[in-house]
């Protein structure tokens, strides 16, 4: 597998743009944000260390990237292509299923911070007794 | 399918957010929503789940409990997969788990993008991505 290497805090990709492919770390920690701009205000999806995989979404839907990813730390990634996803869907799926545990965990994670984000601003629109 | 199917009907809770997750369901016909409640317990609607979409999986994939409501919003036909009859075809059948990929990722996009709604109504996200819902309707399990 290609590897590539990042410095700290390079962007890796950036929400909007295509994806043309997911990456396994090797080595490091990665930042998945909502937001274009890591110097300016964004949420936090998830911090990401040796052997996790990301940015497989895009090559999955094929759309464009839902987040943002930099390294936050000097990092080497190995490069999943299409090629090699597509390959595994056409002639062996159940390879992938580990990804499944991946999605559900991601999914997870969102729903939560998506139920804070709502509580928060119920709490703001309703103000309840004190927390 | 040669499944059996279960019918729901409007208004039925099919399980509860908390409860133990043992099966999985793909929809025959008919609309459920899919309700979150916050720790107020007030209940939102979330999203709509039609015809050959599916739902109750994620538990069954990482063995944590329901993390929505699923009410019946028409009278709703679905098949039912228990734990074993799933545990299966995430096994041995590509195609599911193909499919099961494909659904997660799409309800992962509309999670995220209901988060960016939800958290910077002031940011103009140029999202105009199509939704992916129609997945199934297309490429549904046979």
């Amino acid at each position: 597998m290609k590897k590539v290497h990042y410095n700290k805090y390079d962007l890796i990709f950036t929400e909007g743009m295509p994806g043309d492919c997911a990456y396994m770390i090797d080595e490091g920690r990665i930042a998945i944000i909502s937001g274009k701009d890591i110097h300016d205000k964004h949420k936090v999806l998830a911090i990401l260390h040796k052997d996790a995989i990301f940015g497989e979404m895009a090559l999955i839907d094929e759309e464009v990237r839902s987040a943002t990813a930099f390294a936050l730390e000097d990092c080497t990634l190995s490069v999943i292509t299409p090629k090699t996803l597509h390959y595994l869907f056409e002639k062996d799926a159940l390879s992938l299923s580990p990804l499944l545990e991946i999605l559900v965990q991601r999914l997870r994670q969102s729903t939560k911070l998506l139920r804070d984000e709502i509580k928060a601003s119920n709490n703001l629109a309703i103000p309840s007794g004190r927390d | 399918m040669d499944h059996e199917l279960t019918t729901f009907y409007k208004g039925d809770y099919i399980f509860l957010e908390g409860q133990q997750s043992n099966c999985a369901y793909i929809i025959d016909s008919g609309l459920v929503g899919v309700y979150r409640e916050d720790s107020h317990g007030n209940r939102s609607l979330v999203r709509k789940l039609g015809k050959n979409e599916m739902f109750g999986e994620m538990g069954l994939i990482d063995k944590y409990p329901r993390s929505a409501t699923i009410i019946a919003l028409q009278d709703t036909k679905c098949v039912v997969i228990d734990r074993s009859r799933f545990n299966y075809l995430t096994k041995f059948n590509p195609h599911f788990v193909t499919c099961l990929i494909k659904s997660l990722t799409e309800k992962l996009r509309t999670t995220i993008t209901n988060l960016k709604k939800a958290g910077s109504q002031k940011k103009n996200n140029p999202s105009n991505r199509t939704s992916l819902s129609d997945f199934f309707l297309k490429k549904g399990e046979e």
